[in-house]
């Protein structure tokens, strides 16, 4: 699954690097970092990478930056820890009566910040809502369209019915789309308002919200888990990369998301400051189109993916905050094969199997790649200088985010070029997603490539709920799409947080949905 | 004709002027992509699932349909819902109006106190060292990419001398360096631009006589030159309005000011057609109304001006 990120790195490099030199030339001399403002249980505030949300409503948007905050205003029925457990939420347990029918049984004694009881009617209402005609105008539908209807039986137990097996449908119960939301608070309000002024069982209530700048959580008393140990939480909408850190270094803000990874010796360096890398679920690969000459030949694929050095490429242009991957996903990843290894880095086999292939040295092929993303355009030249130790010539194309991934990408043919950089991430860490709409055919960002034994390996792991069975498939399936070279895996990175030494018991989240529950400061 | 009767075919052409503003985004807009498409890519969607969207947007309706309503809300006030936040249009862009003003001002209040010095010193003492100095200084300031200069002042004056916060809103604190980033920025300009036309004015034959007649300098400067030399400078500092709402963009990215030029990055990059049509709508409607006030100004500025 795919969540939108949209980059604010447009700013040069240039400046970049200069602040860098300025930052690090000013952390000998800065003075210590100021406290914010600590009343009792203290306030945490937060540099958010991401920007406002505009909507807190869970059906209205399908971004991170709702992701980062709304974690803890709502509760879904199922909680996923920020180490990825799942866990009861809402819902105390569950069962599954045969796959198309699950039955849940509800948290009693939970109160909507409004004081609005949380029951089998709030669990209907949420889903009528999502599964309406409202939900249908908005993105999370998508998501949750395997669920026909939602039926309340009794007060605290609800029935869901489904028109199709979702293996991943637990987890999705763990977030978006799903997050249980106040009948009488919504039908009083209407859902406008609501998006502004939201209300959830969350541990922290939306009390201030200045659109663009930020948005001020405050403790719920009477949160189910107990109370939080932060009084006060206040988000900053900080977009620009620069501007986040600065305000980390002079105690502006207590917790960064998102440090580049160029800049994170400036944390690493400064002893008031701690950097948290995480594993995320985003993945990068080189997209190969199977229409054009010459990535619709295997020996070529996989003659690329043996002339890149990637150990090399995660060194000096990612700082090493990121792994070699095998096939497009992610460590994290449900159908990660672990002993399937990364392509080696052999320059002369390379050479070989494009000599085998009849390719002509100083023939050139095309690499399109996402223009606002400047990690990734160093990542392309360093590319286009291994391909061509081997004879490719490369001609880097950039484009504008969105017209490369919704126009160019899905009209294949070489549109994006034979070659394109295809960033992948998402929050439900199953390999189902991916592998359906890049591996399936005609599917919107698949319009070239075709495999009946790939398409029945899929079809088979999506219509039961037997782990093991679809892990086995999935291995399969692995093997598969790695000795076919169907894109050429590049790289899964690291998320890079950085909190003030103040900050006790933050876990940097591998899925950006920061959970503020146990954290406090001193 | 009277300045009521000006003022009234004034409103037409800007009427007129807002309608092609409109078509013009309305068309160019959905040339860029699918808003349906972008708002899914986070949910991994099939291909039904983009047309579905699409249906319930209403995006699959022939253009001039789509157009047509879009028109016929404008003219109930309904700016429409954007696709990507599903809030009103119009109350989106008033919560961000009152910052982009607030910043708009403050950074014309720091060119003008920069620029006027500069200028007119420059003017008075042409070709001297000061002169130099000055020129050097608009240089400056119209080559500096404003988020350059802009993480240079972040730089210095938040993580080097801690004077002032990086970012933030609602505090006359937070507004310094960025209105001095756009400040710096059109101070560059204008500086220039008093200088050159000052430097005119005062060879003109009325400031001769009134330097004849005796008048003490600064009398002949800042009441007979000065006012003349203004008049270039005032309808460049009206036109160049717009620049500035777009020069205003890099400004709000990188200190986090929550204004309408952020808004308006965010929505071309997410494909928000209600958003985008919203923002350029209101901002056209702002270009010709300002434009009309600074055309009102010659007015006071030069009586001589006269309506035709």
């Amino acid at each position: 699954m795919r969540l939108i990120v949209f980059r604010k790195e447009r700013l040069l490099a240039l400046a970049s690097v200069l602040t860098l030199a300025f930052g690090v030339a000013s952390c000998g001399t800065s003075t210590p970092p100021q406290a914010a403002s600590s009343s009792s249980g203290g306030t945490l505030v937060i540099g958010d990478q991401y920007g406002d949300p505009n909507n807190l409503d869970p059906i209205a948007t399908f971004t991170l930056a709702w992701g980062e905050i709304a974690s803890n205003v709502f509760d879904g029925l199922v909680f996923r820890t920020p180490t990825l457990k799942i866990e009861p939420g809402l819902a105390t347990s569950w069962h599954w009566q045969n796959s198309d029918h699950l039955v849940m049984n509800l948290r009693k004694g939970v109160l909507f910040q409004d004081g609005e009881h949380f029951n089998a009617q709030a669990v209907v209402f949420t889903f009528d809502r999502l599964l309406g005609p409202q939900g249908q105008k908005g993105p999370q539908y998508a998501n949750y369209n395997a669920i026909q209807k939602v039926e309340a039986l009794g007060s605290y137990q609800v029935e869901f019915f489904l028109s199709h097996p979702d293996p991943t449908l637990i987890t999705k119960l763990a977030g978006y789309g799903a997050m249980i939301v106040p009948p009488k608070y919504i039908q009083k309000h209407g859902s406008t308002y609501f998006g502004t002024h939201p209300i959830g069982t969350g541990p922290f209530k939306v009390v201030k919200y200045v659109k663009g700048s930020e948005l001020v959580l405050q403790r719920f008393g009477k949160y189910w888990r107990g109370p939080a140990k932060l009084s006060k939480v206040i988000y900053q909408f900080i977009p620009e990369d620069s501007t986040r850190l600065a305000d980390l270094q002079t105690g502006s803000i207590d917790i960064m998301q998102g440090v580049p990874v160029a800049q994170a010796s400036i944390v690493t360096g400064n002893s008031s400051l701690h950097l948290y890398p995480v594993k995320s679920p985003t993945v990068f690969e080189l997209g190969t189109d199977f229409s054009v000459y010459p990535t619709n030949k295997l020996q070529v694929r996989e003659a690329i993916a043996e002339a890149i050095n990637m150990k090399a490429i995660i060194k000096s242009v990612l700082h090493g905050y990121a792994a070699p991957i095998s096939t497009f996903q992610s460590a994290l990843s449900f159908g990660n094969d672990p002993k399937l290894k990364p392509y080696p880095y052999d320059p002369t086999q390379a050479k070989k199997l494009l000599s085998a292939a009849g390719v002509k040295p100083g023939t050139t092929i095309t690499l399109g790649y996402d223009g606002s993303d400047s990690t990734f355009q160093q990542v392309a030249q360093a590319v286009a200088a291994y391909l061509q130790q081997v004879g490719l010539k490369t001609n880097l194309q950039p484009f504008d985010t969105n017209t490369f991934y919704n126009t160019l990408i899905p009209a294949g043919h070489g549109k994006a070029g034979a070659l394109w950089e295809f960033e992948w991430g998402g929050w439900t860490l199953d390999f189902d997603n991916t592998a359906a709409l890049l591996y399936t055919p005609k599917q919107f960002w698949n319009p070239t490539y075709s495999n009946p034994q790939v398409t029945a390996l899929i079809n088979a792991e999506r219509s039961t709920l037997n782990t093991s069975s679809r892990l086995q498939d999935f291995y399969k399936l692995d093997q598969i799409l790695h000795n076919q070279v169907v894109g050429i895996p590049l790289y899964n990175t690291e998320n890079l947080w950085a909190t003030d030494s103040r900050v006790r018991g933050f876990v940097a989240p591998p899925d950006d949905r920061l959970w503020l529950w146990p954290v406090s400061v001193q | 004709m009277g300045l009521a009767g000006y003022i009234i075919r004034r409103i037409f052409h800007s009427l007129a002027v807002l309608f092609v503003v409109s078509v013009i985004v309305f068309v160019t807009i959905r040339l860029t992509g699918d808003p349906a498409a972008a708002m899914l890519q986070s949910g991994q969607p099939t291909r039904q699932a983009i047309d579905a969207l699409r249906h319930a947007l209403g995006l699959d309706r022939p253009i001039w349909v789509q157009y047509y309503l879009f028109v016929v809300g404008v003219l109930h006030g309904n700016l429409g819902v954007s696709y990507a936040t599903g809030q009103p249009v119009s109350s989106l862009i008033a919560s961000r109006l009152g910052a982009t003003a607030v910043l708009a001002v403050a950074g014309i209040l720091v060119g003008a106190l920069i620029a006027f010095p500069v200028g007119i010193i420059s003017a008075l003492r042409p070709n001297t060292a000061i002169d130099l100095v000055g020129r050097v200084f608009a240089l400056f300031g119209i080559s500096f990419p404003n988020f350059w200069l802009g993480i240079m002042l972040i730089t210095i004056f938040s993580v080097g001398l801690h004077w002032f916060p990086a970012s933030g809103y609602g505090t006359v604190q937070s507004l310094v360096l960025p209105s001095v980033t756009l400040g710096l920025i059109l101070a560059g300009i204008q500086s220039r631009l008093i200088r050159s036309s000052l430097l005119e004015t005062l060879r003109q034959d009325y400031v001769r006589t009134a330097r004849a007649k005796g008048l003490v300098e600064r009398v002949v400067i800042f009441r007979h030159a000065l006012r003349n030399a203004l008049i270039p400078v005032v309808t460049y500092m009206g036109s160049t309005f717009g620049l500035l709402l777009g020069g205003i963009v890099f400004v709000e990215v990188v200190f986090a000011w929550p204004g309408i030029g952020s808004l308006a990055l965010t929505a071309v990059e997410q494909r928000d057609f209600p958003l985008v049509q919203g923002i350029v709508i209101v901002t056209a409607a702002l270009l010709v109304l300002m434009n009309l006030l600074v055309d009102l100004s010659y007015l006071l500025l030069d009586p001589q001006i006269h309506l035709e």
